[in-house]
């Protein structure tokens, strides 16, 4: 049995690593302390200082920045500080994971007229993407890694491009889960960062064989701008969240109720706000990340709402069983038609990994507590039903 | 003229990478085969693993990681060796050099006998430092129920046993950049050894820019810093020939 941390959900299986104290707290619980420890006005005066060499001189319509962006809440956050509190004018992006929903499509469209700002969004070719899912599938056990790979690549590559040397990422996640990092010491975006915790430590090539018929061509779109490029423009990717005490709840109600931004159902969590843009993050791709690692997605959002007191641990484990029993059974059923795998080849697949799923596992109950927690994040604003992908162009349906 | 160096330091710790702060507390920093290839490409001038583990033997897990890694770089290790066999291990695995600290303090004899076996330019003391009222006297992680020897008393030793350069740690400041070393070569100035010192534990570039003229200085290593930035030695590298001269090596990035 992995060692549990005293406060959270994590364990010592936590994929990027994690640390105990003497006491039996976790890295990332100790970490989170500082949201309540840092004189987080003075932090925001860093932020201040750090964009300001990146400020276009002659104004005129410059690019001060590129930011990356989903169609979740949490963005309009993002762009609320970069535009309206920064004063920066931003390029943003949007590397299109081919599995949008309805409620994502309608938040990036309401981000670029809200804040009025130029969205640049890349397709990556369709029939290669689902090359490398399957081959990602076979390889790593997870369906993300194409994407993975291109979202975080492709707003580099425009930096680079375009010689727009600061990115601003929300947070980073491994400071955010497991404490990798303390606030103070401003954690940037590396090359390693992304290829040990995002691409699971595979590279574009990795995924050049025969087998998926994917040629270095297919990949090319995929590959980090080389070190003497990143040194020539002086790319820097920094964190909101060191300057500003991250909370993506917190965040995401004020932003539903300043903008009108669009919370959704999510069938493997009680969170409406975290990633409602894609049909296969909370479906097909929760399953599978249970199946390999052991805790899935609701975890994640169950450990930071007891690190903000929000909840106690014995209801976020009860929280944390129901969610993990729920298997959305449609949303896996189209993304089966589309990559081409029988029900009976999922099966297989997870009986085949370190976590068993139980498929006709039925819902563990929740007291009248545990529902009234859930029920909080259904009162700031519409919350759309998720009930279909964006399919356009996959050859899904026509 | 021998080029100083810029040494780049992972502790490892059950087998991860960890950010140490005073030997006291660690963040997870991920594996140490992606460490080791991103150090390799930034074209840090050594490589210094040290296992913290305080395990029994050496970890074939770091052993794996350190082969699998497939680096060009020269590699240092330290942590847990005792034996002839751990020595020829390390070979194996393509370390270059080893850190001594346990062995060296309280089997000196034992050093003499690695020497034999891969020569004393193969073989690096270790001297963890704190600072206290006393001054400065070696770290210790648990008490030995007697008072700690200090600086010069260690210095002394590594004098007549056949290391060829000194590992000088500021354990109290390990981890906290811009904290460390202060009044440690006013210290080991008025020692008068010739042994070369690798000083590490709280450096800065302002730091390391003044250790590098200290004229027993070959090499100068940092830490968690290495994980914060992107290129951070290289930008290192550069800040510290812009400031200090010609004491390095010029690289180019590639």
């Amino acid at each position: 049995m992995s060692q549990e941390c005293v406060n959270c959900l994590y364990t010592a299986d936590h994929p990027f690593g994690i640390t105990f104290n003497e006491d039996g707290l976790c890295s990332g619980c100790v970490t989170h302390q500082e949201k309540f420890d840092l004189d987080w006005k003075h932090r925001f005066e860093l932020l201040l200082k750090k964009v300001e060499p990146y400020r276009s001189k002659s104004g005129q319509g410059q690019y001060d920045c590129v930011v990356p962006v989903r169609g979740t809440p949490e963005y309009f956050y993002v762009l609320d500080v970069v535009k309206n509190r920064l004063g920066l004018n931003p390029l943003v992006v949007m590397y299109n994971s081919h599995f949008n929903s309805i409620p994502g499509i309608r938040n990036l469209d309401l981000l670029r007229e809200s804040f009025d700002v130029d969205l640049l969004h890349y397709t990556s070719n369709p029939i290669i993407y689902k090359k490398l899912i399957r081959e990602s599938l076979v390889k790593l056990n997870s369906m993300r890694w194409p994407y993975l790979a291109g979202e975080t690549q492709f707003p580099v590559q425009i930096a680079v491009e375009h010689d727009i040397p600061l990115i601003i990422w929300p947070l980073h996640q491994p400071t955010e889960q497991v404490g990798m990092h303390s606030y103070e010491e401003e954690p940037e975006m590396t090359r390693r960062g992304r290829h040990e915790f995002d691409l699971m430590g595979h590279e574009p090539d990795d995924f050049v064989n025969v087998e998926t018929l994917a040629n270095r061509l297919d990949v090319e779109d995929l590959h980090y701008p080389d070190n003497r490029r990143l040194s020539k423009t002086g790319v820097t990717g920094i964190y909101l969240s060191n300057y500003i005490p991250w909370d993506s709840r917190t965040f995401s109600e004020e932003m539903i109720g300043k903008f009108g931004a669009v919370a959704a159902g999510n069938p493997r969590t009680f969170d409406t706000y975290d990633r409602i843009d894609d049909m296969t993050y909370m479906t097909i791709h929760d399953v599978l990340k249970y199946a390999k690692l052991g805790y899935s997605r609701v975890t994640d959002n169950l450990c930071r709402e007891i690190r903000f007191k929000r909840i106690s641990k014995e209801d976020a484990k009860a929280i944390e069983a129901h969610y993990q029993s729920m298997i959305p059974e449609r949303e896996i059923a189209v993304f089966l038609e589309w990559i081409g795998v029988l029900r009976k080849g999922l099966d297989w697949y997870l009986e085949r990994m370190k976590y068993k799923t139980n498929l006709n596992a039925t819902p563990t109950p929740l007291n009248a507590a545990q529902q009234s927690f859930i029920r909080g994040f259904t009162l700031h604003g519409e919350v759309f039903e998720q009930d279909q992908y964006i399919i356009f162009g996959k050859g899904l349906h026509l | 003229m021998a080029f100083k160096r810029i040494i780049s330091t992972l502790l490892v710790k059950d087998g991860l990478v960890v950010k140490s702060y005073g030997y006291r507390s660690w963040r997870p920093a991920g594996n140490l085969r992606s460490a080791l290839q991103n150090l390799d490409r930034w074209q840090t001038d050594e490589i210094l693993v040290i296992d913290i583990s305080r395990r029994a033997s050496l970890d074939p897990v770091v052993l794996r990681d350190i082969t699998s890694a497939g680096i060009s770089t020269p590699l240092v290790y330290g942590g847990g060796i005792r034996t002839e066999e751990d020595i020829h291990r390390l070979l194996d695995v393509g370390c270059d050099r080893m850190v001594l600290e346990n062995l060296a303090l309280y089997q000196p004899e034992r050093i003499h006998e690695f020497s034999n076996l891969v020569g004393s330019q193969a073989l690096i003391g270790s001297l963890p430092v704190v600072s206290t009222h006393q001054g400065h006297i070696l770290w210790q992680e648990k008490s030995a129920g007697c008072s700690p020897p200090g600086i010069h008393e260690i210095l002394s030793l590594y004098e007549t046993l056949p290391v060829s350069e000194i590992l000088l740690t500021d354990a109290t400041h390990e981890g906290f950049a811009g904290k460390g070393h202060a009044g440690m070569e006013s210290c080991v100035d008025t020692f008068p050894g010739s042994k070369g010192i690798i000083w590490f534990g709280g450096l800065d570039e302002s730091i390391a820019t003044r250790l590098l003229r200290h004229h027993r200085t070959v090499a100068v290593a940092f830490g968690n810093v290495n994980f914060e930035r992107e290129l951070r030695v290289p930008a290192t590298r550069k800040t510290i020939l812009e400031r200090e001269g010609s004491s390095l090596r010029r690289t180019r990035i590639r």
